[in-house]
């Protein structure tokens, strides 16, 4: 007790938050970083196949020559992915936080369109919608040329290039939409969470709809719009269906070339990381400036 | 005034219209799930895939029924296993993050600067990446073929934290302190102020861990062996294994959402009301 009174509260203060953080450091070790720092040494090596359990052998960069020299279907696979995500993700976040606007304005059937469209998501994540999508749920079902929701004879009066582009915009549409339930909602819970004191007082100031975007809500949710962004860029990069997770996978299951394997998922993890840095300067740095913007809280 | 009047309603009119029309493709998924799953037998296979049903059957729900009465692991003990496994790993994750995210910010351990960094490293890793160490090290704890093996490595999560702690940031520190000058606990002050203020946020965070342990499928192929312990997307995978059983698949399909549905719809009011009442902004 005595030893107890002689901490100063600043260090009393920092024992109790490590205190709470212990239970999620320790998950954090056993589940993260040890797995993390294992995979590192193994991609410098392979499994050693002559004991049993997790023994490495060490064989210096030879994962890494092979997956950028000798094996043709790496790069393109990831350069690929990257491409798709560069493009993807300010589609999605800028689409959600349009969205979400609209919705917070939205008088009627609040409850029901929020529902509606997080129904991806709740859908999205697991064995369900593996099921849909095998069943051709977003190409054939949705594709308008040889569905049943539209009549074969308007089709055939539009004719076939405008069918295709109407196709072609349907399904980007419909793949947005699809990946953007859970930004919208950070999004939208964010925007009804600003005082509409803010927007009252930059309404008698004569502000229009554009600067009110512009000076109020966008600085109010750019921490969201910081995680919104991370999070896209993140489960294009973590999906199952990805194509280069799905060529590590196969090198490890199929070929069991677990050194291989781990050598090209560090490969795609120091890319991510490198997209996730750029973010963080750009739309971090920007989050950070507006931070305790819009008055005390 | 009339023509401004008008203007303000053709555009409100306009932003109805574009809503509707995402409705329905946002929708579309889940109305093709219903509709799949009182098709009959003829209409399951045919190509295009038809997306509404023309004679609507409850064939499949007998079938389904059938085939788990036929299976020799009941089906409640499959619902019992997934409802287990959801609502602690659910439980234990808010609580361990929120906590975690609590301390992190608020009272600045040393070194929370690098935790945080690692946080986030973790956040970019994809699961795929560490999975063999991560299998071994479950073996080495000797959790495998028990239900530990799937709701431990599920409480730390990266994504979760994040999510938190952007909150956590918002929360003031006057009010902490006043809680602390007061005579609040440690504990007290965490129970009786934390949590009541960051309600949207382990709201949401059970919600996404709900959806996301309710319908893992990975874990549970990895990690239990026995037939006994398996969860309901797994017996999903068995019950398609008979022939001619795509209709009690559908079937099972569509009540295998159902809880995930009534769960967001049930909470969505929660999230967003408390959200705008909660003092964390304004």
């Amino acid at each position: 007790m005595k030893k107890k009174m002689r901490l100063s509260m600043r260090t009393r203060d920092s024992l109790i938050g490590l205190f709470y953080l212990t239970p999620f450091i320790i998950g954090l070790c056993a589940f993260f970083l040890y797995p993390i720092v294992s995979s590192l040494l193994l991609s410098f090596g392979d499994l050693d196949e002559e004991k049993i359990g997790f023994a490495i052998v060490l064989k210096g960069f030879d994962n890494f020559v092979k997956a950028f020299r000798t094996d043709t279907n790496f790069l393109p696979r990831l350069w690929r992915s990257l491409k798709s995500v560069i493009i993807n993700t300010p589609l999605v976040v800028i689409f959600s936080l349009i969205l979400a606007i609209m919705l917070s304005k939205v008088k009627y059937g609040k409850g029901f369109y929020r529902v509606v469209f997080l129904l991806p998501f709740v859908l999205g994540t697991g064995a369900v919608m593996t099921m849909l999508l095998k069943q051709g749920v977003d190409t054939q079902i949705i594709s308008i040329s040889n569905s049943s929701i539209i009549p074969r004879q308007w089709l055939l009066y539009l004719g076939a290039d405008i069918v295709e582009i109407l196709d072609m915009f349907f399904s980007s549409i419909i793949r947005i939409l699809w990946q953007s339930s859970v930004q919208l909602i950070l999004f939208l819970s964010a925007i009804l969470g600003i005082s509409p004191a803010l927007y009252e007082s930059a309404k008698i100031d004569g502000a229009n709809a554009y600067e009110t975007f512009w000076k109020i809500t966008l600085p109010m949710v750019s921490p969201i719009l910081l995680l919104n962004t991370v999070y896209t860029i993140i489960t294009s990069f973590t999906d199952i269906n990805n194509e280069v997770l799905t060529y590590i996978t196969d090198n490890t299951i199929r070929y069991a070339q677990h050194g291989y394997a781990a050598a090209m998922g560090w490969i795609y993890f120091i890319a991510i990381l490198l997209i996730i840095g750029v973010v963080f300067l750009t739309i971090g740095s920007y989050a950070r400036k507006n931070q305790g913007y819009g008055g005390k809280r | 005034m009339t023509a401004e009047r008008l203007k303000k309603n053709s555009s409100w009119t306009a932003v109805y219209i574009i809503m509707i029309a995402l409705v329905c493709f946002t929708a579309l998924p889940l109305v093709y799930l219903v509709s799949t799953a009182f098709k009959p037998l003829s209409e399951l296979y045919v190509f295009p895939p038809q997306f509404f049903v023309r004679n609507p059957t409850l064939k499949n729900f007998s079938d389904l029924m059938l085939a788990l009465s036929s299976s020799a692991v009941p089906y409640t003990r499959y619902m019992y296993n997934s409802i287990l496994i959801t609502v602690i790993t659910v439980v234990l994750t808010v609580i361990i993050t929120s906590l975690a995210a609590y301390g992190l910010v608020k009272h600045s351990p040393p070194g929370s600067k690098t935790w945080f960094n690692i946080i986030v490293a973790a956040l970019m890793v994809s699961p795929q990446v560490t999975q063999i160490p991560k299998y071994l090290v479950i073996n080495e704890l000797g959790l495998v073929n028990s239900y530990a093996a799937i709701i431990i490595p599920a409480l730390a999560s990266a994504y979760y934290f994040f999510l938190v702690k952007q909150f956590v940031e918002q929360l003031p520190n006057e009010l902490i302190e006043a809680a602390r000058i007061d005579g609040g606990g440690e504990m007290y002050i965490f129970w009786r102020i934390i949590m009541p203020m960051l309600k949207p946020a382990w709201v949401t965070m059970l919600i996404f861990c709900f959806v996301g342990t309710w319908n893992d499928y990975f874990s549970p192929l990895v990690y239990l062996n026995d037939q006994a312990m398996k969860t309901l997307p797994l017996a999903l995978q068995t019950i398609g294994t008979g022939i001619g059983r795509a209709g009690a698949v559908s079937a099972a399909t569509l009540l295998m959402t159902m809880p995930t549905i009534i769960l967001f719809t049930i909470s969505q009011r929660n999230v967003m009301q408390t959200m705008i009442h909660s003092g964390i902004k304004g």
